[in-house]
């Protein structure tokens, strides 16, 4: 496991997951809704590095979180770490117990519809990855 | 169906339900018999199949949706409101309207979609207040904003539902 204090900081070509645990949140083309993105309850959105991580790694984690919460895993959202700062957010590197590959999309704006504008593009140019 | 073919049928259905307001005996009368027609053709064969199943569908996201941490990352619970709220909202869209897809946010609220391509989509949430906020992607061009839900649909909201579905 990777020391949390040396984990890098994201780079911009980094892919990143985020998690899907909601069956109404994947359309019939397997396309992502923007509801997935909006950041809440936290003032940032939750993702997972693919840094270091194969497939099955990044299943592992994708899968833990899952059953620690008891809910069915869908699949992954993936996206670069340029498409979010292409709206002016931001990744941080933020491990967590269980998942040093942690990190939070910051610098939402407050306001739900620039939140809506925002999360519709970044589904826009998301990969969904079916478990 | 294409909505284009459809709209002029929405727009006479639309004149048909702005009579909630109605104050005098004459005008109470009218609202309760076009109410009347209108419940008549949504429940018939043609109209009213895809309007029971997406009144279904948002009893079903509801009950999905209505304990918090739904979606694994701490969301809000849909609270009854919020569901009555977009039960008027599907209501209150023009027969021949295209039905959206529904979902629900982290944040509690409850969502329809209007959905083209990942480029041409519109997506609506309202919230418990019955606030309708909206983002909408049409090929280049942009459009977000929130308008307060009295029962029927706001303009700026049937507008570019007609603009995302447009053929």
């Amino acid at each position: 496991m990777k020391n949390t204090d040396t984990m890098p900081p994201v780079a911009d070509d980094e892919l990143l997951s985020r998690f899907v645990l909601h069956k109404s949140h994947i359309r019939h083309d397997q396309t992502l809704k923007a509801d997935p993105f909006i950041p809440h309850p936290h003032a940032d959105l939750s993702v997972t590095r693919h840094l270091g991580l194969d497939d099955n790694a990044l299943w592992d984690i994708a899968e833990n979180v899952a059953r620690q919460i008891g809910k069915t895993l869908y699949g992954r959202a993936e996206n670069h770490t340029a498409t979010y700062q292409s709206h002016q957010l931001t990744v941080v590197a933020a491990p967590v117990p269980g998942n040093q590959n942690h990190a939070n999309v910051t610098g939402w704006p407050s306001e739900k519809p620039a939140q809506k504008m925002i999360a519709l593009q970044i589904a826009s140019n998301s990969r969904f990855v079916s478990r | 169906m294409s909505f284009a073919m459809t709209f002029p049928a929405t727009r006479y259905a639309s004149a048909l339900t702005v009579s909630s307001r109605a104050s005098s005996e004459t005008s109470r009368f009218i609202s309760q018999k076009s109410e009347e027609g209108l419940r008549l053709l949504k429940s018939s064969l043609t109209f009213g199949c895809l309007g029971k199943k997406t009144d279904d569908e948002l009893w079903l996201q509801f009950m999905e949706c209505r304990e918090a941490n739904w979606d694994g990352h701490g969301a809000e619970p849909v609270a009854e409101e919020t569901y009555q709220f977009a039960a008027q909202f599907l209501k209150a869209l023009p027969l021949g309207a295209p039905n959206p897809g529904l979902g629900a946010e982290a944040d509690g609220h409850l969502t329809m979609e209007w959905y083209r391509s990942p480029h041409r989509t519109l997506s609506a949430s309202i919230s418990p207040e019955g606030e309708l906020h909206y983002a909408a992607l049409i090929g280049g061009s942009k459009a977000y904003g929130t308008e307060p839900f009295f029962g029927e649909i706001p303009e700026a909201i049937m507008n570019l539902i007609h603009r995302v579905m447009a053929r």
